[in-house]
Formats: structure tokens, sequence, C-alpha cells
């Protein structure tokens, strides 16, 4: 189970339809690509409590400057169609599960 | 738990796996932890052109995950956990991680260096918000604003000549009164139009709450000081070792690196110290995979000889 790729249409159905977590990245972006092996992991390790996907912020600004993304790689978590909490540049993927821990 | 193992890497930058690889191929059962991914440092760079082999050079973040194959490709593994404490003074040797203990005969410690903070409040809360660490990284969110640079070694003027390429303004902020290294990058950032210098100049303060929005300077001439609007701060002040971990239990010089001399043993036997962490006088990927390829050795020599 990896993460999904996002273009706007899939992005707004899946907030919509439950918890999300979303990464948002681009593909100039180097913190971003040490973080992606770490982000298909949890893709995995959650699949059936939390979707995972990917935002390129290239392709996307709009979803980046709606939720206020300045700097990458964020993560985003969605319930229930809002913008619950946000975590920039986890260190290991150890921040993020207890990022999640927190907020899920 | 698990059933043990022989060899446990804390870290998998270029000295983790090349340990790595070269344990797998003495038949060693390998286990390499590390807290994000494959390559550690050098994953930041998308040019490495002085790792030998590499004609053109080769992408950082691609030699990491090349360096983790080739180690996997033998027999080692990767477990993807931050490691949190270690216990290291029995022969079998356990390491707490975030996604559980694990056992080993042996222990490479190869978790590698951060940058430098200049430990100023707010600093931490103003990363990724103005504040960066590595222009390489950061630089293209700031392409035609006003950035600051402070450091005055070889990495400040790498720096900032890169950032005088993207943005409008580079200021470039300096405690003594000339840079360190008389580098090529050096008469390049002199010549350079948009690169202006306070020397003798130190940070006091980070303006700003949600992103930074200036720097507080302190002229050590004169104690003068002034504030300076910049959109961004690259700090460029050296690298300290990941080494909080291992604080009284291996010893340590006085900046913190694991004193171990070129057989990369520490104080403790079976506990091995390579790459960047380690005392030593070049610190690049070709050095660590060298490290890594000694720590391996030693660990066998080690592992043998406890049988
Ligand atoms: C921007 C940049 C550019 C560079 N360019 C070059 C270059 O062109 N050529 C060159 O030769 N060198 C270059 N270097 C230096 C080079 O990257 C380092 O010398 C080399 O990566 C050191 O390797 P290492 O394995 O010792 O440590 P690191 O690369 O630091 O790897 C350590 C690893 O350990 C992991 N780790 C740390 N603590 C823990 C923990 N508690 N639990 C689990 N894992 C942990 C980290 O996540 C990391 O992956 C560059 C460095 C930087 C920052």
């Amino acid at each position: 189970m990896s993460a999904v790729h996002f273009d706007l249409e899939r992005f707004r159905q899946a907030v919509d339809a439950g918890p999300v977590l979303v990464d948002f990245w681009a593909p100039w972006c180097v913190h971003c690509r040490r973080l992606d092996p770490v982000f298909q992991e949890i893709a995995g390790d959650y699949a059936g409590r939390l979707q995972a996907g990917q935002v390129n912020i290239d392709d996307l600004p709009q979803l980046a400057a709606e939720y206020h993304v300045n700097v990458i790689p964020t993560l985003v978590l969605f319930r229930d169609g809002r913008a619950e909490a946000s975590l920039t540049a986890p260190e290991s993927k150890a921040r993020i599960e207890a990022f999640l821990r927190e907020h899920l | 738990m698990e059933p043990h193992w022989d060899v446990l890497i804390a870290g998998g930058g270029p000295a983790g796996y090349s340990a790595a690889l070269y344990c797998a191929r003495a038949g060693l059962r390998t286990l390499v932890l590390e807290q994000l991914s494959a390559g550690g440092q050098i994953a930041l760079t998308t040019q490495v052109d002085n790792y030998p082999g590499f004609p053109e050079g080769i992408d950082g973040f691609e030699l990491g995950q090349r360096m983790r194959q080739g180690a996997e490709r033998f027999g080692a593994r990767t477990q993807l956990a931050e490691v949190t404490a270690l216990e290291l003074n029995r022969p079998l040797k356990t390491v707490h991680t975030s996604a559980g203990v694990f056992q080993g005969r042996a222990v490479i410690v190869a978790t590698g260096a951060n940058p430098r903070r200049l430990g100023l409040p707010k600093e931490q809360a103003l990363t990724g918000r103005g504040v960066s660490y590595c222009a390489a990284c950061d630089g293209m969110f700031y392409r035609g604003k006003t950035v600051a640079v402070v450091g005055g070694g070889s990495t400040a003027a790498a720096d900032a000549l890169l950032l005088s390429r993207l943005c409008k303004k580079v200021i470039l902020i300096h405690r003594r009164d000339t840079l360190r290294a008389a580098s090529i990058e050096h008469q390049a950032l002199l010549e350079a139009p948009n690169v202006e210098f306070r020397w003798n100049t130190t940070v006091i303060q980070f303006l700003g709450s949600d992103r930074l929005l200036g720097l507080r300077l302190r002229d050590l001439l004169s104690g003068a000081e002034a504030e300076l609007p910049c959109d961004g701060v690259f700090l460029c002040i050296g690298r300290v070792p990941a080494t909080a971990l291992l604080q009284g239990q291996l010893e340590l010089d006085s900046a913190g690196y694991l004193i171990a001399d070129e057989t990369t043993r520490t104080s403790i036997p079976g506990v091995f110290a390579a790459g960047d962490v380690r005392t030593k006088a070049l610190r690049q990927a070709v050095t660590a995979a060298a490290d890594g390829a000694v720590a391996a050795h030693y660990a066998e020599e080690y592992l043998r000889g406890a049988q």
C-alpha cells in the first residue's frame, strides 16, 4: 500500500471520505525526497485507518495557498474535511508516528 | 523481542551502509537502524562531484539509495526507526528504538552530524519559517528576496555564492574581518554586485514571531546594535555530531565527537564509530564509506574472538 498522488478532484474526494494525511512536496525539494520512503511506510502501516496522499505544490499551488503551506515538506492531517494539524519537515518516522498518535 | 543480530548499525548514511555491505558480505546478520532515509546528509545534495566512480557526478539521494541496495543485495536489512537509547556495556548489546528493542553482539555507531544551531531564542520555532541551514535545500524559497548568511567558512562562502544567483541581495555576516578559506568562492563573492559583507558582527536576536522578519546584529568592535530586515537567514556555522545518546557511555572529545582512531574502535569493546561522528581530519562521503569498511573489519574480528 503506497501513497496516492492527488490531483484536485481526488484530493477533494479523499478529504470528504475520511481522515487523510497529505504530504505537500515538490520535485526540487531535497528534504521532501528524504521524507518519501518513510511516508510510503506510514501509508502502509496506517492503511484502513487513514488515507495517505501526496500533493505536488508546483502542480497545485492553490492547495498550498489554501492550507497555508509555506514550507515543504509539510504533512497536513485532514479530518471531517478540515485541516486538523500540520507537521513541517519531520526528522524521523518516529516524529510522524507521535504526531498521528496525538491527532488521529 | 526478536532473536539477536550479529551487528546493529545506528544510522544509514554512507558510513552505515558501507559498514552494512561489508558486514553482510562477511556473512554477519546485519541490521541498519535509520530514522529517515538512506544516505544521511549526502541525500540533501543533488550533485556529488567528489565520490569516485561517477565522472559526471551523482545525485546524493540516489547515491544513498544505491548504497542501501548494495548492502541489501547481500542480506543486510533496514528498519526505519529512531534509536532512542543504547546499553552497550554487556557482551549482548541492547538498542532501544521507536520500533522496539533490538539486540546485537556488536554495534556500529554511524549517526553522523547535524548543522550547528546558533542557540538563540525562537531559533527552533522559526526553522523553516525564514531560518535555514542549507542553501542547496531551501534556497529556492528565497528567489528574488533578501537573505543573510551567517558564517565564515567554506560552506558559508559556497552558500552565499549560490544564493547570490537566486536572491535580490545577500548579506554575509561574520564574526571576524575576513573569510577563513581563501577559496574559489571567495573571489567570486567579493565581485558579486549583490553581496554585502558585515564583518566583526554577530546575530543576537531573531526578529519576527510567525516568520522571520529580520535580525538584530551587534558590531563586535564598537558594541553598536542594529536591525537588519531580511526574508531569510542561512546559518552555516559548522556541524555537531549526533552523539547525545552516547554521552556518559562512550568517550567523546570536547566538541562531542566519538573518540576513535583509524580502527574505529571506541572505548567499549564491540562498539565502533564510523563516519562523521568520529574524531577525524576530513568529513566527506568517501571517508565515511571508508570508515564503514574498517568498522566492519574490526567488528568481524571482535566477533570471532568473542565466540
Ligand atoms: C548539504 C551537504 C552537502 C554535502 N556535499 C558533499 C559532497 O559533495 N561530497 C562529499 O563527499 N560530502 C558531502 N557532504 C558531507 C557528507 O554528506 C557527509 O560527510 C557524510 O554524509 C557523512 O556520512 P555519515 O554516514 O557519517 O553520516 P550522515 O550522512 O550524517 O548519516 C547519518 C544517518 O544517521 C541517521 N541517524 C542519526 N541519528 C539517528 C538515530 N538516533 N536513530 C536512527 N538514525 C539516526 C540520520 O538520519 C542519517 O541518515 C555534504 C553534506 C551536506 C550537509
